[in-house]
């Protein structure tokens, strides 16, 4: 256990905290970690910025201050 | 609105990975990486700037009928000009410091193996001269290069500060505004990398744990203090100078229907909210309460730009709030989750440089003995 100054005294801090943020051991490994959005969300993504596309294009023809 | 919404998001993290990295900080690797991620966004912010020009033309066109004294400098076109250049050149400069961050590992994953040879890779591993010397070169250049992002931010942001929003309003100037406008726009960085940071931290991401969540919390807890300080400057120097061209912009907002409650909202949001919940260790420590906190105050800085630009363009009783907001709202939000999915589609979320983890077993357990320690 290591302990930390809180400046009220101090407290104790699990190991395991500090355990969860390891990073991968070998460096090869950082290539292969899941990417934060898969396919699916970015076709969403495509499709939500067309969509907003369409609406600000109608806004700008019927009232651009809304735009 | 959702041009400077947007854009200062993405910027804001940028210029976060920048101080990251002049400082030499250590506490959150993974958080850095997650911030340059947002420099994805930065060229198509810069091309939405151009379809503003017709809206510019027509606005300061009016503007400048109410107050023909404004002068050769509001003419719409050499806004449109200026803006165009100052966003260029920090949107280099801003893509240049990432790409200097991503060469070292793509060439050195190219050269190994790890990754076939696309033209992105490509591009960026060009004239590869081998692991050692490109850390070395990589490093050299971010030091330059993040200088140069932390110089050509608040010149850049004051400028959009000046053109885009104070002067929609004839006769209002505050030279404050400035600063206060690249302050928030950071803030705002932080209050999106913290929503990213949370989230990811549920799915467990490597390199995030409570005491980088803890980190990023007292980070934006100074912010929010950052801000409201930037606020009070504002609006201090309005009431005790109590001149009419500088008070009415602020009475407008705060004080009459139908802007004041979304002033309130706002100013809640951003502010006080987080101050009051940060206040606590173990809030900072909560991934969902990190991220319930990162999206209010997003939201409500977003309230915040809206009630900064509307009010000068719009002269009904009723705030327009309705589903054109929303949707090009979330048009935004779907380039900006498509140009941050792409970037972490072909890059790793966890970055090679600085030159401690070096790419061998040797680097790996020193990054681990740095994180740790951190």
């Amino acid at each position: 256990m290591r302990r930390r100054s809180t400046g009220s005294g101090s407290e104790r801090v699990s190991p395991t905290r500090t355990e969860k943020a390891k990073m991968p051991e070998r460096w090869e490994e950082r290539w292969t970690l899941p990417p934060p959005m898969d396919r699916g969300l970015i076709r969403a993504c495509i499709g939500l910025s067309g969509l907003g596309a369409a609406i600000l294009l109608i806004a700008v023809l019927h009232d651009p201050a809304r735009a | 609105m959702n041009f400077l919404f947007w854009g200062g998001l993405a910027q804001g993290a940028v210029v976060f990975a920048a101080i990251y990295h002049v400082v030499e900080a250590r506490w959150g690797l993974t958080i850095r990486r997650l911030a340059e991620g947002m420099a994805a966004f930065l060229p198509v912010s810069f091309l939405l700037f151009f379809p503003l020009y017709p809206a510019l033309d027509l606005f300061f066109g009016r503007i400048q009928d109410v107050n023909p004294l404004r002068g050769a400098w509001f003419d719409p076109r050499f806004i449109f000009v200026r803006g165009g250049l100052g966003l260029g050149a920090m949107t280099v400069v801003s893509l240049l410091f990432v790409y200097y961050s991503l060469r070292p590992e793509v060439g050195a994953a190219l050269e190994r193996g790890l990754r076939p040879r696309r033209w992105l890779y490509g591009v960026l591993a060009q004239g590869w001269q081998g692991e050692r010397l490109e850390i070395q070169r990589s490093e050299r250049g971010m030091d330059v290069l993040a200088a140069g992002v932390l110089l050509a931010y608040p010149i850049t942001y004051t400028f959009m500060a000046f053109d885009l929003i104070m002067a929609l309003d004839p006769f209002w100037y505050s030279s404050l505004f400035g600063v206060y406008f690249f302050v928030s726009s950071f803030y705002l960085g932080l209050s999106g990398l913290t929503v990213v940071v949370a989230l990811l931290a549920r799915r467990g991401l490597p390199g995030i744990a409570s005491r980088q969540l803890s980190d990023l919390g007292k980070l934006v807890f100074g912010f929010t203090l950052m801000y409201a300080a930037m606020v009070w400057s504002q609006y201090i120097v309005i009431w005790y100078g109590n001149l009419p061209e500088e008070t009415h912009f602020v009475v407008l907002r705060l004080w009459e229907h139908p802007w004041a409650p979304l002033s309130w909202s706002a100013l809640a949001a951003v502010v006080l909210a987080p101050f009051v919940v940060f206040l606590s260790r173990r809030a900072k420590e909560n991934t969902t309460i990190m991220l319930s906190i990162g999206l209010l105050i997003s939201a409500g800085l977003w309230l915040e730009r809206y009630v900064l630009v509307v009010p000068s363009l719009w002269p009904g009783d009723i705030a327009p709030l309705g589903w054109m907001e929303i949707g090009v709202t979330a048009g935004f939000l779907g380039a900006a989750g498509w140009s941050y999915g792409f970037f972490f589609q072909h890059f790793p979320l966890l970055p090679l440089t600085p030159s401690v983890q070096a790419p061998n077993p040797a680097g790996a357990h020193a990054l681990e003995k740095t994180s740790s320690s951190a």
